[in-house]
């Protein structure tokens, strides 16, 4: 075919043990004239040529398998063409050949880790591969070939969740939401990232490392300035007076005052301008990270726990502050350093000079040799850090389900257990530095003995004065300082590269719901929403709806109905556009969703949520949360709507209450009504109420059933309700189980239909006698 | 209402698993025959040969028939096939050495030897890819899903156990 040098080796490869980045992809894009003519994206991973295979069409699909029928690794191929499917050992020798009119079905059996693909055929189910979990969307996607082979229908293109996301030069598979390859991503290119948001402060560095290099010249003056001191002064002279000698001194000893206050003040500059530019850099990234942040769509937090995020964001962001404030005026300046003092030596004493660089060597040695083992400690300690942190936030947050348990004790010793563990690795870190800083005192003042010995025998036969031996020790403390300090310096880049790194993580992530470049403006939205063979899933492989099909009429009320589990919300959170649908798509007023600004959407829908969520902040900052502009009046008249104005009035600051985090000041039905408020301000044409009175007492229910009934009142309504009686305003009742759309009707004709809704009903009709008899 | 909350404990005596030769676990289950199996474990990572629960795929969805309280109540045959199967179901392989930890920038790169077959495991970090399961037990989870087991650290070799004690 096209690329068939390429495929070739990489056959070759996928033949060995099974392994992780040979063939997770494999895709060509062949010159194919598809039904759809042009070029087809086409999953093809076995090079047909070499396969002694009769089929009488085209394969459309071949796959590589990768386990045996034992469970253990090992490769097999399934080969799909319009008339069969095949299946190959890792040799090529056909084992299975299923006619496709022999098919009903065809099916992903999912296990844990792994799964197979499974035939329903008419002489019984049968296996035709089986794989681990990273082939989950691959072999989905066959399944949906040999699914529309057996219906006749067109077999659709492979869609890009189907295949793995790889990168594009290494081929190592790129995490769920990251467009950049973390390993193509260099050291180098972390640095010249961070030098990135250093540019717009170019003007001011610059200034700062001028006087930087001013800083470092004084302070290497001083020694030189001593060396004439004891050579030209205090080694009498038979030629010069005792006066001249004494001006001499004088004139020397004011040379040294004004080099140290140039010294103190060029320093203290320096410094100013590193902090000032340093904590600027760290706004503008913490900044950037923040706007990333919530940029991003919900399935990006689905996987995090939000207490060690936050943690981690914030400490990742602090030492990269450090670094930056401090790291880089100590780098650049002990560099500068280094360098002069190295060429003053030189001039000064070659020999001399040399035999001080004699112990450098021993230095970077073992600083190599303790930079690892420091950093995996380093790394460890962290990781400790971050359990006690998650641990903390953890039991805080459920405190009261602590206390309620009576588990307090357990929490203690949970705690007390990664506690312990923090303390060891501590230990075992600091224990390492604490060796660290001694050794290498020792290598640098061996270093010193030897100039004292050379260059004192130097001063004894006149051939060096004394005042160079005495200048030269003290550059030798300056130059041997900052080389101690270069390996735990290298420890603390690294460190930091790594938390630039892993904020990068987060600039770098992609948001999987994307608003599409110069999408029009919706204007007025009447209400009309039509879901066509909506199917979704968290993980792509394991869809939670399958192909949702229904068309609402602006102003209808939509009740949605079903078990738990069986799509409500994840059908809410559609609409809402916190997620995209896999396959099928979303209609508002004839437009689809994915071709509308997401913020001008999110504008004209209002939402009132399961957990009421309340900022911390006056009860009319958080009704007017979504419209900041809101006048008092307006506040007032939706609180009013909601039925919250009378409780709001009963409060001592009214509208201006603090509602304290989370509002946990105010109670469920309270925070229910503020939430009703808010969703109403903004006036939206579309209202998706999801359990909106679940938990509540009988009498606010009625409260907030009445707001909602006002609120409902001319605008396309999404609602689950807990209680079925909830919904009987609704125009029309969708019950959903397992994903799909099991009934359509009003509550009357549901119940003549005796079907899944009549069961609901039923159960709850139990439920609450139970309840009557209780109470 | 109480009966419906009560799981329906098999008599292992009247069990019959096999394995098809489609690859399909099929069998009896009380005088009934079942064309198509499957085994779900109620506490895999914890008892992972105690309470597994046969399912039937007769329908749409699977049903429960019942569970088995232990796996070795089972006679051989029946065992074997239970066995296989949930080698199938469960493909969380057994690490038996680590060959090498390697760190590349954003990756650990893991090249393992398993009960299955050599193996490499690409995890984003650590702390969010391995758990540990009481003293020395890991599950390790590579970036792409796939799980892996270490039972207990103490038994591996000396190579594998520097390793491990150096990274984690």
């Amino acid at each position: 075919m096209s690329v068939v040098s390429g495929h070739r080796a990489r056959q070759v490869n996928a033949i060995g043990p099974a392994r992780f980045f040979n063939h997770e992809l494999d895709v060509q894009v062949r010159p194919e004239l598809g039904r759809n003519g042009g070029f087809a994206l086409s999953i093809r991973e076995l090079e047909m040529d070499q396969v002694h295979l009769e089929l009488d069409h085209e394969p459309l699909v071949s796959l590589r398998a990768d386990l045996r029928e034992d469970g253990t690794f090992g490769d097999s191929w399934l080969v799909i063409s319009p008339a069969e499917a095949c299946v190959l050992s890792s040799d090529h020798d056909v084992r299975i050949r299923v006619p496709i009119s022999d098919i009903r079905e065809a099916e992903l059996d999912r296990g844990v880790g792994g799964g197979s693909l499974l035939l329903k055929t008419d002489v019984g189910p049968m296996v035709l591969a089986r794989f681990s979990v990273g082939l989950y969307p691959k072999f989905g996607y066959a399944v949906t070939v040999l699914n529309a082979l057996t219906k006749g229908e067109e077999v659709p293109l492979p869609s890009e969740r189907d295949i793995p996301q790889v990168c594009p030069s290494c081929g190592r598979p790129l995490g769920e939401g990251t467009s950049v390859c973390p390993t193509c991503l260099d050291r180098g290119k972390v640095i010249r990232r961070l030098a990135g948001f250093a540019r717009p402060y170019s003007g001011r560095l610059a200034v700062g490392g001028l006087i930087l290099i001013l800083a470092t010249a004084f302070q290497l003056v001083p020694p030189y300035v001593t060396k004439l001191l004891v050579d030209n002064v205090l080694v009498p002279h038979q030629s010069s007076s005792f006066t001249k000698a004494v001006t001499y001194l004088l004139a020397l000893v004011l040379t040294l005052f004004g080099v140290n206050l140039l010294g103190m003040l060029t320093q203290s500059l320096r410094g100013y301008i590193g902090v000032w530019c340093g904590s600027r850099i760290t706004g503008d990234i913490r900044h950037k990270t923040y706007d990333a942040l919530m940029k991003l769509s919900l399935s990006y937090f689905d996987r995090r726990q939000t207490s060690q995020f936050i943690g981690r964001v914030n400490s990742d962001a602090n030492s990269m502050r450090e670094f930056l404030t401090d790291g880089v005026v100590f780098l650049v300046s002990q560099i500068l350093m280094v360098l002069a003092i190295a060429g003053v030596m030189l001039k000064m004493n070659w020999l001399l000079a040399l035999l001080s660089f004699a112990t450098i060597p021993l230095i970077i040695v073992a600083s190599l040799v303790v930079w690892p083992m420091v950093h995996n400690l380093w790394d460890k300690q962290w990781r400790s850090i971050l359990r006690l942190n998650v641990l903390v936030g953890d039991s805080l947050q459920g405190i009261r389900v602590v206390k309620a348990f009576g588990r307090e004790s357990s929490e203690k010793s949970r705690y007390n257990t990664a506690n312990q563990e923090l303390v060891m690795q501590t230990t075992k870190m600091e224990g390492i530095w604490q060796g660290v800083f001694p050794m290498f005192a020792f290598l640098s003042s061996t270093g010193g003995l030897l100039v004292w010995y050379i260059g004192g025998r130097g001063v004894l036969h006149g051939t060096v004065t004394l005042g160079t031996l005495i200048a030269f020790n003290s550059y030798l403390g300056m130059f041997i300082g900052p080389l101690q300090w270069f390996s735990q310096f290298m420890n603390w880049l690294n460190n930091t590269l790594a938390a630039a790194d892993r904020i990068f993580e987060i600039l770098d992530a992609k948001s999987t719901v994307v608003d599409r470049p110069d999408t029009p403006s919706l204007g007025e939205v009447k209400g009309a929403v039509e879901l066509q063979n909506v199917t979704f899933g968290y993980e792509s492989h394991r869809p939670v709806l399958k192909e949702i099909s229904i068309d609402v009429l602006p102003g209808e009320m939509i009740g949605l109905v079903g078990k738990s589990g069986a799509g409500k919300s994840t059908l809410i959170n559609m609409i809402c556009r916190f997620y995209d649908p896999d396959r099928g798509s979303i209609l508002i007023d004839g437009h689809n969703l994915r071709d509308i600004q997401q913020e001008e959407w999110h504008k004209s829908i209002g939402v009132v949520l399961q957990e009421t969520f309340l900022f911390d902040g006056t009860v009319a900052e958080n009704i007017s949360y979504a419209y900041p502009d809101a006048t008092q009046e307006n506040i007032m008249r939706v609180a009013r709507i909601a039925n919250a104005h009378s409780f709001i009035m009963k409060l001592p600051d009214g509208y201006d209450t603090l509602v304290g985090e989370r509002g946990h000041l105010l109670s469920g039905g309270e925070r229910q009504r503020i939430a009703i408020a808010r969703a109403l301000l903004h006036n939206p044409r579309i209202l998706i109420l999801d359990e909106a009175t679940a938990s509540l007492d009988n009498e606010t229910e009625r409260q907030i059933q009445e707001a909602l009934a006002r609120l409902v009142k001319g605008r396309t309504t999404f609602a689950i309700a807990h209680r079925l009686s909830t919904l009987r305003n609704a125009d029309r009742l969708v019950v959903l189980d397992g994903g799909r759309i099991a009934e359509v009707g009003t509550h009357e004709e549901l119940l003549e239909q005796k079907g899944a809704y009549f069961k609901l009903v039923e159960a709850q009709r139990e439920l609450s006698k139970i309840r009557g008899v209780e109470g | 209402m109480e009966e419906m909350f009560e799981a329906k404990y098999l008599n292992p005596s009247s069990i019959r698993l096999s394995k098809s030769k489609n690859g399909v676990l099929e069998g009896y289950v009380e005088g009934k025959r079942y064309a198509h199996l499957s085994l779900s474990r109620a506490f895999p990572l914890s008892l992972p040969r105690q309470y597994l629960a046969i399912l039937s795929h007769e329908d749409k969805e699977p049903q429960e028939v019942g569970m088995i309280r232990d796996l070795d109540h089972l006679d051989h045959q029946s065992k074997s096939a239970a066995e296989q199967e949930l080698q199938l179901r469960y493909v969380v392989p057994t690490i038996t050495s680590i060959q090498s930890i390697k760190q590349e920038p954003a990756f650990w790169r893991w090249t393992i030897e398993t009960d299955r077959g050599p193996a490499e495991l690409i995890m984003r970090n650590i702390h969010e890819h391995v758990r540990v399961m009481g003293s020395s037990r890991l599950i390790l989870t590579g970036v792409d899903g796939r799980r892996f087991e270490l039972a207990d650290a103490s038994t591996l070799d000396g190579h594998s156990k520097y390793l491990l004690r150096r990274y984690l």
